[in-house]
């Protein structure tokens, strides 16, 4: 299903819109072919801008695509087309307009009825490219009209003018220009307006206000010039109709074409209402729809259009992902294998050495192993290593020694289970008791304080008093001991 | 959401294949449209099929089979850089330095206590130095040194007159020998008359195993 944008939008663009860029140079790009297709009439012009540049009609009816295809050659040497972009204005027998009443719950409910409505045409008729016109009402129902075009013929059609380099961008359905009639038509008016024109056999008829959307419209087989009555009878029961649809009556009916139903709907209908008669002019039709924008929501093949921009989008994307994938992995191979060959070159290096190698590394672990022992035989050596304590402490203290103490005993000892340094020391002392007591005090300080961190044991010392020599000073004996090296 | 996915081959090659404006080409036409997407899609394909089933196996299975070479290239690279040859050689004069000095049989032990008399008459003193205990005692399994004690007692000679200073400068000549000999124990008694006797112990490192100084 080839299906429109977005719905019509309430507001019809007005503005005429920059034609589609071509290709071929800055000159066609501005040239838009205008083709016609009304019943078995074709018209075309070609528009620069908003001007006619050449117009063109068929000499005869052409009512199938293949009879299009025939005369499209005479076509284009007849307009010297220079361009690409073409827009056709379609009334044929295979393009279908249809009444929808939507529910008017939200837009987008309306949308996917819509959908709905069109896929189940698609099951039943095939394919098509389609787009919806919302019709005004005055029911709370929202209504449209589908227009369904099989997108056989579409791509048949597309197919033809493709042949012939032309890009077959707009398809609008009769229903456009009809609704820019009653815009031209009744500019300063809010009243509505019906349009009945002659298309070769038919009659399409349209009622709507301007600015606004259609309240329907529809396309009867009544010829102008053969069926007169029938024409004034359909014309007066659309106009019952959009009383219904509208809510008031439409009281200016516009005719484009001649001949006796002119005057039959003049007769059926005329009573207080204004009625005017033109010819039908297709070219001006061409020329109002050329104004509007080629993403204009009444475009059937917008909608296709945007579909094969994202498809060309998306191949391109795809083609380039898939070279850039391609590059990606080439690259990665090519760093791989310089890494891999690398590696091959080094270990062929290694491998032309393995004998030296594995001599090397045979000595170096007896080496290491040599060394392990050498270094636990050098500290082993090391810690069993004592201090000269003995001599030194025997040193210090003989310094230390005040006037009148003399040692009789001195012993230093090394406790191994203990890992310490014991000390004795036994002797006399010449003085009184006090000052025995502080000549000790004070070498026992010392001795604390001293590089060999005397600790004495409790009591620290004792004293016990000698027999003294006659007439000389008191003389006392003394001892201490303790540890060495203790903090 | 139901997915047809027939719908999506047939929209995928539809979008591969074609031709913008002719909804009927010919298959060789279609075909042409699809090599800028097909002809980088198919390489890459056949690209990645050859690195994951045959290029990636094939140089796992060669790093598996180079692996052992590597790993002893890497550890004897790992064992020059943890030491170097000079290093090595240092310490092995170190530790040959430090056998030289130490006793390696009962007979040095012996020397080196007659070694320590003759010292101590140089300085003045009648030294009589002898080991106790046996050498194994002193030794656990698997050390490379080993101690042995000796006793000794000293007296002043007659004739030194100065045996305090003597005495020191003898302990301090015993603490200086290269041979690790060390004082364990000294006692210094006087009596009333002055006269002086010294008792000392003595520990001497031996080796009693040469293998770390011998390879």
């Amino acid at each position: 299903m080839i299906s429109p944008p977005e719905l019509e939008n309430p507001a019809v663009p007005q503005a005429p819109a920059a034609p589609r860029a071509a290709g071929r140079s800055r000159g066609r790009r501005r040239s838009l072919l205008g083709i016609a297709w009304l019943g078995p009439s074709l018209d075309a012009a070609v528009f620069a801008g908003s001007s006619i540049q050449a117009r063109w009609t068929a000499p005869a009816p052409v009512g199938s695509i293949e009879e299009f295809a025939a005369v499209l050659p005479e076509m284009l040497a007849a307009l010297e087309f220079p361009g690409t972009e073409t827009l056709l204005l379609l009334e044929h027998d295979q393009f279908i307009h249809r009444a929808e009443a939507a529910p008017s719950a939200s837009e987008s409910v309306a949308r996917t009825y819509l959908r709905a409505r069109v896929a189940r045409h698609e099951r039943e008729c095939g394919e098509p490219v389609w787009c919806a016109q919302r019709m005004a009402s005055a029911r709370q129902d929202a209504s449209f009209m589908l227009h369904l075009l099989p997108a056989a013929f579409f791509e048949h059609l597309n197919q033809v003018l493709a042949a012939r380099g032309l890009d077959l961008a707009r398809i609008h359905p009769l229903a456009v220009p009809l609704q820019l009639e009653i815009d031209e038509l009744a500019a300063a008016s809010e009243q509505p307006v019906l349009v009945a024109a002659e298309i070769s056999g038919m009659t399409a008829i349209l009622v709507g206000r301007s600015g606004n959307r259609p309240a329907f419209s529809r396309t009867i087989r009544a010829s102008w010039a053969d069926e007169p009555v029938r024409v004034g009878v359909e014309v007066n029961r659309s106009l019952l109709y959009a009383k219904q649809q509208l809510g008031t009556s439409v009281d200016r009916i516009r005719l484009l074409g001649r001949g006796p139903a002119v005057d039959a709907v003049r007769a059926r209908c005329g009573g207080g209402r204004e009625i005017q008669a033109e010819d039908p002019r297709p070219v001006a039709w061409l020329q109002a729809v050329a104004r509007l924008a080629p993403g204009d929501p009444m475009n059937l093949v917008a909608g296709h259009l945007q579909g094969k921009r994202r498809k060309r989008l998306l191949r391109s994307g795809m083609a380039a992902a898939c070279w850039l994938g391609l590059a990606s992995l080439a690259v990665t191979i090519w760093s791989d294998q310089t890494v891999r060959r690398g590696e091959r070159e080094r270990f062929a290096a290694i491998s032309a050495r393995e004998t030296v190698l594995r001599g090397d590394y045979g000595r170096l672990l007896l080496r290491d192993a040599a060394m392990r022992g050498e270094r636990e035989f050098i500290q082993e050596a090391a810690d069993r290593r004592l201090p000269p304590v003995p001599g030194r402490t025997l040193a210090y203290i003989a310094g230390l020694l005040p006037k009148g103490l003399r040692l009789s005993e001195f012993q230093v000892d090394w406790d191994s289970s203990a890992s310490r340094w014991t000390f004795q020391a036994a002797g006399t002392i010449e003085g009184d008791e006090e000052s025995s007591h502080a000549a000790l005090e004070n070498l026992q300080q010392q001795l604390e304080r001293s590089p060999i961190q005397a600790r004495f044991t409790e009591p620290p010392r004792t004293l016990t008093a000698l027999p003294s020599p006659s007439n000389g000073p008191e003389l006392f004996g003394f001892s201490m001991g303790g540890t060495l090296f203790e903090n | 959401m139901k997915i047809d996915p027939f719908h999506l081959i047939r929209s995928g090659w539809a979008l591969l294949t074609e031709v913008p404006g002719w909804p009927s080409a010919p298959a060789w036409t279609r075909l042409r449209r699809a090599i800028p997407i097909a002809l980088p899609a198919a390489a890459l394909l056949v690209l990645a099929a050859w690195k994951v089933a045959y290029s990636d196996p094939g140089d796992r299975l060669g790093q598996a089979g180079r692996q052992p070479l590597l790993a002893l290239e890497r550890e004897v690279a790992a064992l020059r850089l943890a030491c170097t040859d000079r290093a090595a050689q240092d310490l092995k004069a170190r530790a040959s330095e430090t056998a030289r000095t130490l006793s390696s049989s009962p007979q040095g032990i012996d020397a080196a206590l007659a070694s320590l008399e003759r010292e101590a008459v140089a300085q003045g003193w009648d030294a009589k130095f002898q080991p106790v205990n046996s050498r194994a005692d002193a030794s656990a399994k698997g050390a490379y040194v080993g101690c042995q004690s000796a006793r000794g007692k000293l007296r002043p000679a007659a004739g030194n007159m100065r045996p305090w200073d003597t005495l020191l400068l003898l302990l301090d000549r015993v603490s200086a020998r290269k041979q690790p000999i060390d004082l364990t124990h000294l006692a210094i008694r006087a009596d009333e008359e002055g006269r002086t006797s010294v008792e000392v112990g003595l520990r001497i490192s031996y080796l009693i195993n040469n293998e770390a100084i011998a390879q």
